[in-house]
């Protein structure tokens, strides 16, 4: 029975709880959520049960568990996806496929997150962290996340007597407030000033000396208080 | 008696529950009372003795909240409470979601063993009036069975919503302080106790709604119990032995196995 079994991974874990083998459930249950791309909430259950399993089992080392928990993590940043994204793109969150890091960051800063601000991005750039720096789209999506909080407010209208002093309640600013405060290593997350200022993304944005100057001088800033 | 074995109530129990009577008699002494009477509640839940549980906290009048903080207005104006009187009040709060499950429980279990009306039977030797009276009483035996069965659906929903009150009780945990103290009480027992109640009362709580689950063929729910258990929001996980975890997933087991039966996968879909 175990052979036929373990051919059939989808109950074979079933066999492995009734004969006490918690480990190899734990193996199964493990590959079995890591392969699972239909059903978000499948996905959780079976990262659930594989994390239970090594819990009651002698054998299962620690790494192993924060595997479970990274991925854990990974699936609660998807579960707290704001309701007008998932709405605005039709997807039903009972139904909804287990989305990959990139995915989620591309939806916490979307368009669609109309209300989106410094915890966002935040969280996105947390999200980083689950895509490999060997991934070619690893830079672009930082570049994308700075981009975008960047895009959230509108720069030209940063006028008056001490305009940086204004810029501190940008969103761009904030995150990175965010993440210094949180203790994110700024010279990882941060991207090159220069690639960051000539990002397609930005626009019309790269052409306005007044919004160079502006990042410029945060960017200053920022060196003074991390070094 | 009832399913989640109870213990006697001795002779000095009855005393400890006799004596609350004059600890809540001064209202200017209410927090010192209820922290008194949470002393005595938590021996009494870590013995299994939910009776005498129940007795002393019906014992701590309703409005004991608002007292203790008007005293303390009175006393420190608009001075945030002391820390130990808010955990205090907190614990309480624990405690009567606790018990209020258990109780919901009991109620169910009550009802789902004992109330399910009996089928009434017939000799094959019965003569045609004796049939006709029959087939009266099966028509009604039917009859009872559907409220039977309605109002077990409206009870298990009330012990599971109980038991998930206690299970994902809010800021931190059931019986988790929220303030520090300043550990010149003497009292750091009461942590260290609170913390056993924890490991005690949790993985018993879990087992109870997976039962109540069950029995109600709520197989998927019974799966989707791992997701709060496991879950690093709330942390249950942490208080269960690993022995405790094996019965829980052959738990599990057994309700995925009536999945398999009704034509789905091991998870319910």
């Amino acid at each position: 029975l175990g052979q036929f079994l373990d051919s059939h991974d989808h109950l074979s874990w079933l066999h492995d709880i009734q004969m006490n083998s918690y480990s190899k459930a734990h193996d199964t249950l493990k590959r079995l959520a890591f392969k699972e791309t239909e059903q978000f909430s499948r996905k959780k259950t079976l990262i659930s049960l594989s994390k239970l399993s090594a819990l009651a089992s002698d054998e299962v080392q620690e790494d192993e568990i924060q595997d479970l928990i990274d991925e854990q993590i990974l699936l609660a940043h998807q579960e707290a996806l704001p309701v007008n994204v998932l709405h605005s793109l039709q997807i039903d969150q009972d139904t909804m496929p287990p989305f990959s890091a990139m995915n989620l960051i591309q939806l916490y800063c979307s368009e669609h997150n109309s209300s989106s601000n410094e915890y966002d991005f935040k969280k996105s750039l947390d999200l980083l962290s689950y895509v490999s720096k060997e991934d070619a789209e690893y830079e672009e999506l930082k570049l994308h996340i700075w981009c975008q909080s960047i895009k959230k407010d509108n720069w030209t209208q940063i006028q008056g007597p001490e305009p940086l002093a204004s810029c501190e309640h940008t969103i761009f600013f904030r995150t990175l407030g965010l993440a210094y405060d949180q203790g994110l290593d700024l010279h990882e997350y941060l991207p090159d000033i220069d690639t960051l200022l000539s990002s397609d993304e930005l626009g019309d944005l790269r052409d306005s000396s007044h919004f160079q100057y502006l990042i410029r001088a945060g960017y200053e800033q920022i060196e003074r208080v991390v070094t | 008696s009832t399913s989640a074995n109870e213990a006697a109530i001795s002779e000095e129990d009855k005393q400890k529950i006799a004596a609350i009577d004059w600890l809540v008699f001064d209202p200017s002494q209410r927090a010192e009372a209820l922290k008194q009477s949470n002393a005595v509640m938590r021996t009494f839940l870590a013995t299994r003795k939910y009776k005498a549980c129940r007795e002393v906290f019906n014992k701590i009048p309703s409005d004991s909240i608002d007292v203790i903080t008007k005293n303390w207005q009175s006393q420190a104006g608009s001075a945030p409470q002391l820390p130990e009187d808010d955990n205090a009040i907190r614990e309480y709060i624990c405690v009567k979601a606790y018990l209020d499950a258990h109780d919901a429980f009991n109620d169910w279990f009550e009802h789902y063993h004992n109330a399910a009306p009996s089928k009434p039977t017939i000799a094959p030797s019965a003569t045609f009036q004796e049939r006709v009276k029959h087939e009266h009483e099966v028509k009604q035996y039917e009859q009872e069975v559907d409220r039977w069965q309605y109002s077990l659906i409206l009870q298990s929903k009330t012990v599971v919503e109980c038991i998930y009150n206690v299970l994902l009780f809010p800021d931190g945990g059931w019986m988790v302080d929220q303030r520090e103290e300043e550990d010149d009480m003497g009292d750091s027992g009461r942590t260290h106790q609170m913390m056993l109640l924890r490991q005690l009362c949790i993985p018993s709580m879990c087992s109870l709604l997976h039962s109540v689950l069950h029995n109600t063929k709520q197989y998927t729910r019974c799966i989707q119990l791992a997701d709060v258990i496991a879950s690093e929001e709330h942390q249950l996980y942490k208080v269960f032995r690993k022995e405790e975890l094996q019965r829980l997933l052959q738990m599990m087991r057994e309700s995925s196995l009536q999945l398999l039966d009704d034509n789905k996968d091991p998870l319910g879909y």
